[in-house]
């Protein structure tokens, strides 16, 4: 995939870009969402 | 561009951290501003302060060497710098920490533990670590930042040293937390600018997209030199066998050690302190994830894409062209790209090495003033600052001297070290105070002592790098490590101490919890 052959180097790109993804959507989702702290 | 422009470049940018760190200097009041802003710091300003001390110049220089010397591996490391650095610390830690740091009305990371197990003794006991621990680590990060002045301005080592310390001890020390803050934001900005314009500009450099220079990285396979594939080295866009030296060393010390250490950072947690709500912590996800996928997979991407270029120009691999790994980066850097992209990136070493360098010293400094000698004060005034300014000059002066001790290569290595022994002693206490309610004083102080020894037991008898270096095994036994056979050699002494120092606190809790109920029965 991408060039890369070995799924152990493919993966931890694509679960870096997933980590980013969730990211932006927690950060976003909760940009203004007063919190329970528990 | 000659050495009279990158120093005027260098001075302009002195003169505004300088600036910064007055106006911290200007809105620190009392020890708490000093030590936590009033905990009332902007989420972003938190945020990318939080990402400009994790990322050093050990990060770009250091790790960067290791990718184009080992591979894309070490991309895992990038991973687990976004999961475990930003995602579960800002969540899963970060939210509990700032609201019993908030209870506890706690100022420091040992005062948070302390107050927590109602035990004075975790206190001095955790202070001690860092402030004996940490100098190491400070060391490594000086000599990351002194390395490249030295290259790109061909001055002396030394002189490059010197002038770098007493920069950032200017600052910490008259700008306490909210100076560090100030200039970390400036410095985050200036790295993130350069690592985004680095990865763009390198393909460039390289006339390839992504998936083109990936296969020829991948082709250029049959060209790993003949020593590194006797560690397991299989190519550069492969991971090394599994189980072979490389594989332990690239697993357990390089992304274990960081990706698991650095949840129990002294000088991270910390900053989960400084912020008033919940709210600005979600904030901060997305900022620490973002900036972290930028600067550190940008330099990982580019270091093992290093390899590409050397070949292409010298007809040798990254580490045949310059055999010290923390010097590939820098050598890139000077050959492949534009002149006057050397002096943004000399801005961005130059960031990277203050930013972690001034949360380092300002944590010490704390340790030092604020949690094991809190009545030394030059006046009777109880918000006096002056026990962690002493601190602060103390550590930076430890930290100076273990700087010319140190050995080439060492650098990737030695940040790895000081987060591996900082999990292994701290994270369990520290994840009990958030998450256990029965854990109890006895089972935190059993769980530290045996953490900490069991990492340097490991460091000094079993785990070749640093046994075989130190040498007192070899003193005491005549031979370089106690346990001759692999792989227990090559493990790293995170995979020893941390289980034990579980191990340590859950029995311990468990134990003493019962002793208690049956003097109650």
């Amino acid at each position: 995939m991408f060039g890369m052959e070995d799924p152990g180097i493919w993966m931890a790109y694509l679960l870096a870009f997933a980590c980013l993804i969730f990211a932006l959507w927690y950060g976003l989702s909760r940009w203004n969402r007063e919190e329970t702290d528990d | 561009m000659n050495t009279l422009q990158l120093g005027i470049i260098v001075i302009v940018y002195m003169f505004i951290v300088a600036w910064l760190g007055y106006l911290g200097y200007r809105r620190t009041k009392n020890a708490n501003d000093y030590l936590l802003a009033g905990r009332k710091v902007n989420p972003v300003i938190m945020a990318l302060s939080y990402g400009a001390t994790f990322i050093s110049a050990s990060a770009i220089v250091g790790f960067g060497g290791v990718a184009a010397t080992f591979g894309m591996g070490i991309q895992w490391l990038c991973l687990l710098n976004m999961f475990t650095g930003v995602v579960i610390a800002f969540i899963f830690f970060g939210k509990r920490t700032r609201k019993l740091g908030s209870a506890y009305n706690a100022r420091t990371f040992p005062q948070f533990l302390g107050l927590h197990y109602r035990s004075r003794t975790i206190q001095i006991l955790v202070a001690a670590v860092i402030f004996m621990g940490m100098p190491l680590y400070a060391a490594v990060v000086m000599k990351g930042g002194a390395v490249f002045i030295e290259q790109m301005f061909h001055v002396d080592l030394h002189l490059a040293l010197l002038v770098f310390t007493l920069i950032v001890a200017a600052y910490v020390i008259t700008g306490g937390i909210k100076g560090v803050l100030y200039t970390d934001a400036l410095q985050a900005v200036i790295m993130f600018a350069c690592m985004l314009f680095l990865l763009f500009g390198f393909y460039r450099v390289l006339g390839m997209n992504f998936t083109d220079a990936n296969r020829a990285l991948t082709d250029l396979a049959p060209q790993v030199p003949e020593r590194l594939q006797a560690l397991g080295h299989q190519g550069w866009t492969r991971m090394p066998v599994a189980g072979s030296p490389q594989w332990y060393t690239l697993v357990t010390s390089l992304i274990m050690g960081v990706g698991i250490g650095c949840l129990a950072q002294p000088q991270l947690v910390v900053r989960f302190m400084m912020v008033d709500s919940a709210k600005q912590l979600n904030r901060g996800v997305l900022i620490g994830c973002v900036f972290l996928i930028v600067t550190v997979g940008a330099i990982y991407h580019v270091g093992a894409l290093s390899n590409l270029f050397f070949w292409k120009t010298q007809g040798v691999v990254a580490s045949e062209a310059v055999r010290d790994m923390d010097k590939i980066i820098p050598l890139l850097i000077d050959q492949a790209m534009p002149q006057w992209f050397s002096a943004f990136f000399m801005l961005c070493i130059l960031s990277a090495s203050m930013s972690t360098l001034s949360a380092q010293f300002h944590t010490m400094g704390a340790a030092f003033g604020s949690d094991v000698f809190p009545k030394l004060r030059s006046s009777q005034n109880a918000h006096s600052t002056f026990s962690v300014r002493v601190g602060v000059l103390i550590s930076i002066l430890l930290s100076y001297i273990i700087c010319y001790t140190l050995s080439a290569g060492i650098i990737a290595r030695g940040t790895a070290l000081f987060m591996g022994v900082c999990a292994a002693t701290f994270l369990p206490a520290y994840f009990c105070s958030l998450y256990w309610k029965r854990a109890t004083r006895q089972g935190a102080l059993a769980s530290l002592w045996v953490g900490l020894g069991v990492s340097m037991f490991v460091m000094l008898f079993i785990h070749r790098a640093e046994a075989g270096s130190v040498g007192l095994c070899r003193l005491l036994t005549g031979r370089d490590v106690l346990l001759d056979v692999y792989p227990w050699y090559a493990v790293d002494p995170i995979l020893y101490a941390l289980p034990m120092s579980v191990l340590a606190i859950v029995l311990g809790s468990l134990l003493t919890k019962r002793k208690r109920e049956n003097a109650a029965g």
